[in-house]
């Protein structure tokens, strides 16, 4: 009776093992992917991709988690704290990126080190060779994301037909002096009647996420920044906020804006769109920012009138420096928690494949070197940006867990500087100070 | 079978009628309530992956009075509540008692007149900050061609002005609930008190100290209790506009409690600022309590 009972157990379970195993072999993954795109980068870009991707692996589908930009950070930290993130997370490099990856005691985003080894992709891009920035994102040494997209910024951007009318020469906007001079001239009451109607310059006072992008690489260029050259050590010994090259960067920055920009706190979408406009002769961008422009202004504009030229070489107190520029990417990480890293792996790397290269181009520059000949013939201005940019020293604000913190203290303080809700002194010395405590 | 006397029967019934609500306060209310009281005691930073969270005492409350701007966050909250709340039960009276009165088109005005409350906070700050632009608000060059005003007011570029102008907006934005609720309350006073005091004499000023004023002071006190409980916690209006700039200038504790949560991860530091305000607010809530049963409203 014993026998029996164990022989019809073992019947009923060696089929149900073998049914089981046939089930994970076709089990269907879903791969669900946090990133803030919006709704045309969706549609253009990472739909089609995914389409693609999708054909290629049929037993995994790629779920995108629509998150506002707005909401991205927050709801990011909250998940990885709950654990429910997704499978592929994108992150942007100078974003506090240690901070979420230390969520977890070994880390939120798993190695990809072995993964990339010798991985060909199947258009034949090697990622190892091909692929800018592939091991740009290293945590104790082991690469833990692969930047698809990366920016660069800024370039000044000038209007041609303001700076014709008004007899500026473009090559005065390459040095610091040469800039406020020229910013003067094209500060404009063009109809008499007491108000300006162009400014020379603008700058965004406005503390936004994405402020720092814009206010960093004016203290980099002037010799200052957080950190000698936003390197480690992250002590606060080493903390260089409060430097005369800061004040100096600052100083001149409010000096701008009194005198050659629109008053108030205006965001960096309000100072772009009075450049497309017109009533903004000189603006500093980013690569993403000529999209937007070649969205709000007419195509001969567009082409015709924008012109380019490098951001300012420091000039000032009988010193030259070369400008520094800011560099970033939008890297992807496969989850820690998530139960398919080899698909997720497998995706992210068919994100830098040439076609899903292609159709990023649109908004930011890609990191596939292949494509870059197709990213010249198709996009032009933000090839030339790219280009021009390599002859500069590109750096990163430091990744360190505090940088929320940090980037609230640098915000801040210089929105307060630039006011002149406090002076420059001692908007930078309280924040140097705050910086301090915060490392301790 | 085991007999169930009446007045048990009696208890199971009270009790089915009581443990569902008992269970959706338990799980809604005072478990959040209480977690967030532990965790004000737990160090919870989310950036230092430490998964056991342990207790750290009253480090959490040292570090929040230990923070530069505390002394000028709590002025700024204060500031702010009783400015709003303030201009939003005078504004709120002055309007019920106008729209009390009868005039042609009386109902459209009262119409009209909550659309300011019924606006998203979101498109009301936008508005407002375009409005209030120095370079191109329409409201700001309105101003500017005032005689005695000199080039456009930078209204969110210092501490003071900006916190003014965010209590201006605050009190814009929410002072119809007030008129609302104490238009109803005039309506409710009976018209032969009024022409009593005119048979005798009272002129309107009289009318309103001796009638309306005493009538309606019940709803009053218990609005403007409401108001303080609701004005205390604003964050929305402030953070879309100054994000609490310049230099902490517009820092209420709401915003800093964002701050700490949702930007910083100090989700112990948050606890113990939300642990301040719900003390600060549990003050008025007894009051309004205590003015609740005054008034028979409970038994």
């Amino acid at each position: 009776m014993k026998k029996m009972l164990i022989m019809l157990i073992v019947m009923l379970l060696v089929p149900a093992a073998f049914f089981a195993a046939g089930q994970k072999e076709d089990e269907q993954v879903v791969l669900t992917w946090y990133q803030w795109f919006d709704a045309t980068a969706h549609e253009t870009e990472l739909l089609p991709t995914i389409a693609e991707f999708e054909k290629l692996h049929p037993n995994v589908t790629v779920e995108l988690a629509a998150i506002p930009n707005e909401a991205y950070w927050d709801r990011l930290a909250l998940d990885i704290a709950s654990g429910v993130e997704g499978d592929i997370v994108t992150l942007d490099t100078g974003a506090g990126l240690m901070g979420y990856y230390s969520q977890r005691p070994e880390g939120a985003f798993i190695p990809l080190d072995d993964y990339i080894e010798g991985y060909v992709l199947s258009d034949g891009t090697r990622l190892e060779e091909d692929i800018l920035l592939i091991d740009s994102v290293k945590v104790d040494g082991n690469v833990v994301a692969l930047p698809y997209i990366m920016f660069s910024a800024p370039m000044t951007a000038y209007r041609k037909s303001i700076l014709e009318a008004a007899g500026v020469d473009p090559e005065e906007l390459l040095t610091w002096s040469g800039y406020y001079r020229a910013a003067r001239k094209l500060t404009q009451d063009i109809n008499g009647d007491g108000k300006i109607d162009i400014y020379g310059f603008g700058h965004p006072a406005f503390a936004e996420t994405i402020s720092r992008w814009w206010h960093m690489h004016w203290l980099w260029t002037a010799g200052g920044g957080i950190f000698p050259k936003e390197t480690p050590p992250f002590t606060a010994d080493n903390l260089i906020f409060d430097s005369k090259e800061n004040i100096a960067a600052i100083s001149f920055l409010k000096k701008m804006l009194q005198e050659t920009a629109p008053s108030g706190q205006k965001t960096v979408s309000e100072l772009h769109s009075m450049f497309a406009n017109g009533a903004l002769a000189t603006v500093q961008i980013a690569t993403w920012t000529l999209g937007n422009f070649e969205a709000m202004m007419s195509e001969s504009d567009y082409m015709n009138d924008i012109g380019m030229v490098p951001f300012p070489t420091y000039d000032l107190d009988d010193q030259e420096r070369a400008p520094v520029y800011v560099s970033w990417g939008n890297p992807l990480a496969i989850s820690s928690n998530s139960e398919h890293p080899k698909e997720a792996f497998d995706f992210i790397a068919f994100m830098h494949t040439k076609e899903a290269q292609k159709l990023a181009m649109r908004r930011a520059s890609p990191t596939n070197k292949l494509v870059y000949d197709e990213f010249a013939k198709i996009k032009p201005k933000q090839a030339e940006f790219v280009q021009k940019a390599q002859d500069f020293e590109q750096r990163i604000v430091p990744d360190i867990i505090q940088w929320n913190q940090f980037d609230r203290i640098v915000q801040e303080s210089i929105k307060s500087a630039l006011l002149g809700t406090t002076s420059v002194e001692q908007a930078l010395q309280q924040a140097q100070v705050e910086m301090e405590k915060v490392l301790k | 079978m085991v007999e169930i006397s009446r007045r048990n029967r009696e208890r199971i019934v009270i009790l089915q009628f009581i443990v569902p609500s008992l269970m959706i306060i338990g799980i809604f209310i005072l478990f959040p309530i209480t977690k967030a009281i532990t965790m004000a005691f737990q160090e919870w930073i989310l950036t230092s992956s430490s998964p056991d969270h342990p207790f750290v005492g009253m480090n959490n409350f040292r570090e929040v009075f230990s923070i530069t701007h505390f002394p000028k966050m709590i002025t700024n909250t204060l500031v702010y509540t009783a400015g709003s709340v303030g201009g939003k039960m005078i504004v709120g009276l002055g309007v019920a008692l106008l729209l009390n009165r009868k005039f042609i088109g009386r109902g459209i005005v009262r119409g009209l007149m909550l659309i300011p409350w019924a606006m998203p906070m979101v498109v009301v700050t936008n508005v407002f900050r375009i409005a209030l632009d120095p370079s191109y608000g329409l409201f700001n060059a309105l101003l500017s061609s005032l005689p005695f005003v000199d080039g456009p007011i930078q209204f969110f570029s210092n501490g003071p002005l900006a916190l003014g102008t965010l209590v201006g907006i605050g009190i814009w934005k929410n002072f119809p609930f007030v008129s609302l609720m104490l238009l109803a309350a005039l309506q409710s006073v009976p018209q032969d008190y009024y022409d009593a005091a005119s048979i005798d004499g009272a002129g309107t000023l009289a009318q309103f100290r001796k009638i309306t004023w005493p009538l309606i002071k019940p709803i009053w006190n218990t609005l403007m209790i409401l108001q303080i409980l609701w004005t205390v916690k604003e964050f929305e209006l402030i953070y879309l506009i100054t994000q609490g700039g310049p230099n902490n200038g517009t820092n209420i504790i709401g915003i800093d409690i964002y701050l700490n949560a949702f930007r910083f991860y100090k989700i112990g530091a948050a606890n113990a600022e939300g642990i301040l305000l719900l003390l600060f607010c549990l003050v008025f809530a007894i009051v309004y309590f205590r003015s609740m049963h005054k008034k028979g409203d409970f038994v």
